[in-house]
């Protein structure tokens, strides 16, 4: 099938005159221009169309991140700061305390035992000095 | 259904065109693969060419369905334009007359459905060519009995009349399209165009 063909005579009267033919086309082809564009081609032609789709929601998401950034940064958590100020009075009176000890009231390192790990070595040396 | 016709017989129903019958069905648009792909890449030359090749079957067809000059022209325009937009469906390969005449079928019928043709009917359509008044009045008294001896077919042999002597068609397509046999559709052209030929000259036109 194909739209060139010869026409038999009894369909004649249905074919468009010269002047209706002609006006009929200039008509189409007017109403089809804004649509006949080149389409994209190359990569860069659809990364460039993907970027500028892309970029609204891309900046979006880097307004939010960046406030959530700022709020994080700017007001510290009440509950983190209240357990950092009950933590440090307790490491700053262990520090002033353990000069204040003698050296001979701390437990010499070597004579440890380690309770979880008990050995022969550990449990005889034990005994030899608690006797 | 009419009986089956051998196919010499079928295509001998009209003078004047059938010894080229097989001669014209011959050309299948080889090239319409290529327009189209054309077409989608925004090539307005190839799109201009599948305007050309189908504006006249495009329009008879329109106006067979609508009966109206200014209708006929509206919808064949909206048919290319809604073609158009809508090119990027067809599949690499295909071909654009069949896709196109069923947007085109849409359309009219369309148009016809919801009444926007009366807007026009006002103008007078002699006005509207600047051909000779005497060969317009004929020419449009020509068209009008065409159309009202086509509508006076049955609905099966005008639309085998209107397939393979307006669109184009083939006997296989149309076995195809309208799921029948190829001997059906030869005889419904058959008894379509000697129905036809009989109206025609009962109204003192040999057609």
């Amino acid at each position: 099938m194909s739209g060139k063909h010869r026409w038999p005579q009894w369909c004649e009267p249905l074919r468009p005159d010269e002047l209706t033919r002609r006006r009929l086309h200039k008509r189409v082809m007017a109403a089809a221009e804004g649509m006949l564009q080149i389409p994209d081609r190359t990569w860069q032609d659809v990364t460039a169309r993907w970027s500028s789709a892309l970029m609204p929601i891309a900046a979006g998401l880097a307004v939010a991140f960046g406030m959530l950034a700022y709020r994080i940064s700017a007001s510290p958590d009440p509950a983190a700061v209240a357990q950092i100020e009950q933590i440090e009075p307790s490491t700053v009176e262990r520090e002033e305390i353990r000069p204040l000890l003698g050296p001979d009231v701390e437990a010499p390192p070597s004579l440890l035992i380690d309770a979880s790990e008990l050995n022969r070595e550990a449990v005889l040396m034990a005994a030899l000095v608690s006797r | 259904m009419a009986p089956e016709t051998p196919a010499t017989s079928a295509d001998t129903g009209t003078s004047g065109h059938d010894a080229s019958a097989g001669a014209k069905r011959d050309d299948k648009g080889a090239d319409e693969p290529g327009l189209v792909a054309a077409v989608q890449n925004g090539d307005s030359e190839a799109f201009s060419k599948l305007v050309a090749r189908y504006m006249d079957p495009a329009y008879a067809v329109a106006l067979s369905i609508l009966r109206h000059e200014q209708d006929a022209e509206d919808a064949v325009q909206a048919s290319f334009i809604r073609a158009l937009d809508r090119i990027g469906q067809l599949r690499p390969g295909s071909r654009f007359g069949p896709w196109f005449y069923r947007v085109l079928r849409s359309t009219c019928l369309n148009l016809r459905r919801r009444e926007l043709l009366r807007s026009h009917s006002e103008v007078p359509e002699a006005a509207q060519s600047g051909h000779d008044p005497h060969r317009e009045f004929e020419r449009r008294q020509a068209r009008a009995r065409v159309l009202k001896a086509l509508e006076r077919l049955p609905e099966r042999q005008r639309t085998a009349v209107m397939m393979y002597d307006l669109e184009g068609y083939d006997h296989a397509e149309i076995a195809k399209i309208l799921e029948i046999a190829v001997g059906t559709s030869r005889a419904n052209l058959y008894h379509g165009r000697q129905a036809l030929r009989k109206i025609l000259s009962e109204r003192g036109e040999t057609g």
